[in-house]
């Protein structure tokens, strides 16, 4: 049995779900919030009369300047903190369903290496995250074409694409530990209280001079939300790449060992 | 009795959870081509005796042989030759039918032929393109069986196969279990509620209770005066009040 074979599997079981559409939707939606805050950054004086929603535009954009450069810094502030809590949600349904669905079981006693399973969603979730990026800075493009934002260059777009794709790179790292939780709690509510617990440790660590140890930290501190990037180093990668293999080991460890059905 | 003509066999077969034991050392031994039927009043240790036949709980002692092979000496190898069917009738409830078997298809290494063939093996051809949400307890049933059908086992572990049939639907899954027994020599070892039931399909029936194999009963030799239904509870209620005393 072959690895490929359990992943075009994995691929088929995300057939017809409303949650892989419901992703996407949230992501263009993002995008879309975005280009809207930075239209009405266009007149600030009449942003300002336009209510709660003029007070998120100025807040998210107010003193800085109307175009390219701004628009796609702020979605990749978007595209780290969202993406954090997106990969979470990924991983808490790739894994997860199996449990609340009652299918781990079969699942588990199928004549195929475990391990396959574990790595098969792991790249399940790497596709999903990756087309959600692309199409988000796919959406980012074209509502900042719609509102006619000047200065976009090829630079600037590769800059973006960089970051946004490097961002979701640290994202999935952090979403085997969310598997992990999944499978260990058999269904979605617990590793979404952890995604939960996780932004809020980001949030605190972010903060202190501990943001460049605390892997979801480090993911706030990369997409710029907490100012400009200082202070990650080798030291910052080697957690994020460190919370990537513990993850995926405690995951392989329960999915390996028996007692590990409903 | 070798372990080769034997279709299920364990020695001394144990799982405890902190201070209880679910299954208190159990000597099964289920012959090729026959169909047992596996008793016991709730949380008697049934399914987790069936758990540890499929490797998805580990016995605390006792060993397990499946075809002749154990487990922890090639997984795959065995498991390949096994259909199962555990406790609730589940599938992956936005694919259709359909996709759910093919699913299982795939990852037995089974033909693409397989599929049809178990959907009309069990009726579910009419519900192929049906999601898996939107059938009945009773199709949903009959769904998991054709998954537990589709790589043509040689034995096949059932956890109350009828549970959610209408009793046509269980006169209909009797024939063909008896058929794939009595045509195809395959093994089938299934625990059930429906004692009456059991006692009309298996050749031989093992009860278990508080953990333990406290009897393997031919059903052709059961006395006339006795249904299973009747044996059954005398045995079990007796064992109750004696350690109630």
């Amino acid at each position: 049995m072959s690895i490929a074979t359990v992943l075009g599997t994995e691929l088929l079981k995300l057939r017809r779900s409303r949650i892989t559409w419901i992703t996407f939707a949230v992501y263009a939606a993002m995008a879309a919030v975005a280009g809207l805050f930075q239209w009405m950054m266009k007149d600030p004086s009449a942003a300002r009369t336009l209510g709660l929603m003029g007070q998120k535009a100025t807040l998210a954009f107010g003193g800085q300047p109307v175009d390219w450069p701004t628009f796609l810094g702020f979605i990749v502030e978007m595209g780290g903190l969202g993406g954090l809590l997106m990969s979470a949600v990924i991983a808490a349904w790739v894994f997860g369903r199996e449990y609340a669905e009652g299918t781990a079981k079969n699942m588990l006693a199928l004549p195929v290496p475990r391990w396959h399973f574990v790595a098969a969603k792991i790249v399940v979730c790497a596709l999903w995250l990756g087309l959600l990026t692309a199409w988000m800075l796919a959406a980012a493009v074209i509502a900042g074409a719609l509102i006619q934002l000047p200065g976009l260059t090829a630079s600037v777009l590769a800059s973006t694409a960089g970051r946004l794709f490097g961002l979701a790179a640290m994202c999935l790292a952090c979403a085997p530990l969310v598997a992990w939780v999944a499978v260990q709690t058999r269904g979605y509510f617990g590793p979404l209280g952890f995604a939960i617990g996780t932004l809020v440790l980001a949030s605190v660590f972010g903060h202190t001079g501990w943001g460049p140890w605390v892997p979801w930290s480090i993911i706030g501190l990369c997409s710029g939300a907490a100012g400009p990037v200082t202070g990650l180093g080798a030291g910052s990668a080697a957690v994020v790449a460190g919370t990537f293999v513990l993850g995926t080991a405690l995951t392989l460890g329960h999915e390996m060992g028996a007692d590990n059905a409903q | 009795m070798t372990d080769q003509s034997l279709a299920i066999s364990t020695r001394g077969l144990a799982r405890n959870y902190g201070d209880v034991a679910a299954v208190a050392g159990i000597d099964l031994h289920v012959r090729r081509g026959e169909i047992y039927g596996f008793l016991g009043r709730n949380g008697a240790g049934k399914t987790t005796t069936i758990r540890m036949l499929l490797g998805l709980v580990k016995p605390s002692a006792g060993t397990i042989s499946l075809l002749g092979s154990s487990l922890d000496d090639d997984r795959r190898a065995v498991l390949s030759r096994i259909g199962y069917f555990v406790e609730s009738a589940a599938a992956y409830p936005h694919l259709t039918v359909r996709e759910n078997l093919d699913i299982q298809r795939r990852l037995t290494g089974s033909p693409p032929a397989a599929v049809d063939r178990v959907m009309d093996l069990l009726r579910l051809r009419e519900y192929q393109r049906r999601t898996a949400s939107r059938l009945s307890l009773g199709n949903r049933q009959r769904l998991s069986l054709a998954r537990a059908l589709l790589h043509a086992p040689e034995l096949l572990v059932l956890d109350e196969p009828a549970n959610g049939l209408d009793p046509a639907g269980i006169v209909e899954i009797r024939a063909l279990l008896r058929r794939l027994s009595d045509e195809e020599g395959v093994t089938v070892f299934m625990s059930s509620h429906l004692l009456d039931e059991v006692e009309q399909l298996a050749d031989r029936v093992g009860i278990i209770h508080d953990g333990r194999l406290v009897e393997e009963v031919d059903c052709r030799l059961l006395p006339a005066e006795e249904t299973l239904e009747e044996h059954f509870l005398r045995l079990t209620t007796e064992r109750l009040k004696g350690e109630t005393q």
